[in-house]
């Protein structure tokens, strides 16, 4: 096995990201320049796996929830926090007015649409035939090259085909899984965890919900 | 500019290809190895006619003892462990060990290897409680320790951890967390001892208990590297038959297996289940019932050599206040009483553990009324008196 430090990025990120939903409500925030707000955001990111409940980090409490959080989440989690972090909110508040995608400089909305697809098709299979909802043990698939690692191969080439930029993603789980970056020898924890899978459901719904409202206004 | 970009779109096809590629060659398809049968040998001791009861710790007011392990080492001393507390799930249990040494006929002050704190320490998690812990040796001579930790809700959200000792137990190494679920890595749980495998692996049966109850097997295999000694583990479903669970496994065979399950379905009369495998544990008959009750409790099962087998079981429908030593002459498939070892009406006796060491001596551990771990121990030649007799 690997040095899996890398296991703590997800949950680190996933406390900053909460950090800077709860800080870009202050006027102040905006205010300040990127760098600052980087550097503030890598000191939260920092002290998340400072011990501090009985030895245990705050890292280490959110992986006791969940002991692997898939390169899936680790990514959509980066891709939200340079977001907020990076980008003006005068010109993602305009972005949103304007009905555009706020994670558009980096995953649009088509892309974002694809990844929640796949990740709760992927979770509703995998996590019925975790519980033995179904007579398949889909999990055992994910240990040794099987149908499952062609099945991504596959989806990785068409997404490049199709120009999106979820490709990226696609091929970080493949070199991730070699490199065995997180404690896990399975390949489905590379791809999905389950706050990765309530995370795309909710954004499905939620995208479900404005399609369907914006019907309605247009009849 | 599109000239550009047709590079990058070749370039990342080819890097997929590559990456892929590179996959298949480095993870090719997991080689089963095939179950390792105990040695039929008996040496002069177990040739001479004994068979002796005591306890492994002892009676403390208040404290509860629960679940017991037990696996020969390689000095010919037997080592058990158990979990101890104020009750079973309370925040005050630790995994304590303890060693038999059989020239005195006596226990070694238990040790505590575990506790929630040093758990919780050593994983960087959160620990709510400690559960069920497996001891086994492998064929280095290295002691290995699995065990049950919860950090959210009760024993179904339970996920195996492990330590391993390259000094019988003096010492210990930091605890370490194996995944084996894809759903918050919870419903994996350990009750009996592992098979060995001829490519130096081991199948450490396992169960899952979230929603449905089914088995599993933990296909364990050792590794080293300059710094560390660990396991790496892959989770396989045996059976998706429900209410099937802590299954003891028997080497019948060259890579044939006979696994027996505690019975946990909703009937009026239980039976232990069986089912078989003649692929060294890739694919299993579904389960059938034996001829031996069960009233939903563990059991455990060894080979003893020349086609025969013990299973140590609460043989009631209803209760665990009986316990009974059973053989089988036909690797497994039919059972005779060899000895009541507890019966009382109202009193618990259970989860049993039993072993065969190298020389050919018996060794059973059980939970004695909740309050202590008790130990009987016999020859080969007391259990061949018992079958002639």
């Amino acid at each position: 096995m690997a040095d899996t430090s890398f296991n703590s990025v997800a949950p680190a990120l996933m406390v900053l990201a909460l950090f800077l939903i709860i800080i870009s409500r202050n006027s102040w925030w905006s205010g300040l320049s990127i760098t600052i707000r980087a550097v503030v955001s890598i000191v939260v990111a920092a002290l998340t796996v400072v011990p501090f409940f009985f030895g245990v980090s705050t890292a280490g409490l959110l992986l006791s929830l969940s002991p692997v959080f898939s390169i899936g989440s680790t990514v959509l989690l980066s891709l939200f926090v340079i977001k907020a972090v990076t980008v003006n909110s005068a010109v993602t508040e305009s972005r949103a007015m304007a009905g555009k995608g706020t994670t558009a400089a980096l995953l649009d909305r088509r892309d974002l649409l694809l990844f929640c697809l796949w990740n709760s098709f992927l979770g509703i299979g995998l996590y019925s035939s975790t519980l033995g909802l179904l007579p398949y043990d889909l999990y055992f698939l994910g240990y040794t090259f099987s149908w499952v690692f062609l099945l991504t191969a596959l989806i990785t080439l068409l997404v490049i085909f199709i120009g999106s930029r979820l490709a990226w993603i696609f091929l970080f789980y493949v070199i991730a899984w070699n490199h065995t970056l997180l404690p896990s020898p399975n390949f489905f924890d590379y791809i999905i965890d389950p706050v990765l899978f309530c995370i795309s459901i909710v954004t499905l719904f939620m995208y479900g919900l404005r399609y369907m409202r914006g019907c309605k206004a247009e009849s | 500019m599109r000239q550009k970009v047709l590079l990058l779109v070749i370039f990342i096809v080819v890097y997929t290809v590559a990456c892929y590629g590179d996959l298949w060659s480095a993870h090719p398809k997991y080689e089963y190895g095939a179950p390792v049968a105990l040695k039929d040998s008996v040496s002069e001791v177990a040739s001479t006619v004994f068979y002796k009861e005591g306890f492994v710790n002892l009676h403390k007011e208040g404290t509860a003892s629960h679940v017991s392990s037990i696996t020969p080492l390689s000095d010919g001393r037997v080592m058990a462990a158990w979990y101890s507390g104020s009750r079973e799930g309370a925040g005050d249990v630790s995994i304590l060990t303890s060693i038999y040494e059989p020239t005195v006929g006596s226990w070694s002050k238990e040790r505590a290897v575990v506790t929630r704190s040093s758990a919780s320490k050593e994983l960087g998690r959160y620990i709510k409680k400690l559960g069920n812990p497996v001891i086994f040796t492998d064929a280095e001579e290295r002691l290995w320790l699995v065990y049950v930790t919860v950090s959210i809700g009760g024993w179904s959200g339970s996920s195996l951890n492990y330590k391993v000792s390259l000094d019988s137990g003096s010492s210990w190494s930091q605890s370490v967390k194996l995944v084996t679920g894809p759903l918050f890595n919870v419903s994996t749980l350990a009750k009996n001892k592992p098979v060995l495998l001829d490519n130096g692996a081991w199948i450490l049966p396992v169960y899952h208990e979230f929603l449905n109850k089914f088995p599993e097997l933990l296909f364990l295999t050792p590794f080293s590297t300059p710094e560390k000694v660990g396991l790496d583990g892959r989770n396989r479903r045996t059976s998706f038959a429900p209410g099937v669970l802590q299954g003891s496994l028997l080497v019948t065979g060259h890579g044939e297996l006979r696994a027996f399950y505690r019975n946990a379905t909703e009937t009026d009369k239980r039976y232990v289940l069986t089912s078989l495998s003649s692929d060294n544990g890739k694919t299993w008959t579904p389960p059938l019932e034996t001829t031996l009750p069960n009233p939903d409790s563990g059991l455990d099962v060894t080979w003893a050599g020349n086609g025969r087998a013990l299973i140590v079981l609460n043989d009631t429908f209803s209760n665990r206040s009986r316990l009974a030593l059973y053989s089988s002459a036909d690797s497994g498939v039919t059972w005779t009483e060899v000895k009541v070892l507890e019966d009382s009406e109202g009193r618990e006796f259970s989860y049993p553990s039993i072993v065969r060491t190298p020389e050919g001596i018996y060794h059973v551990t059980y939970t004695y009324d909740r309050q202590r771990i008790k130990h009987i121990t016999f020859s080969e030649a007391w259990l061949k008196g018992q079958s002639n007799g």
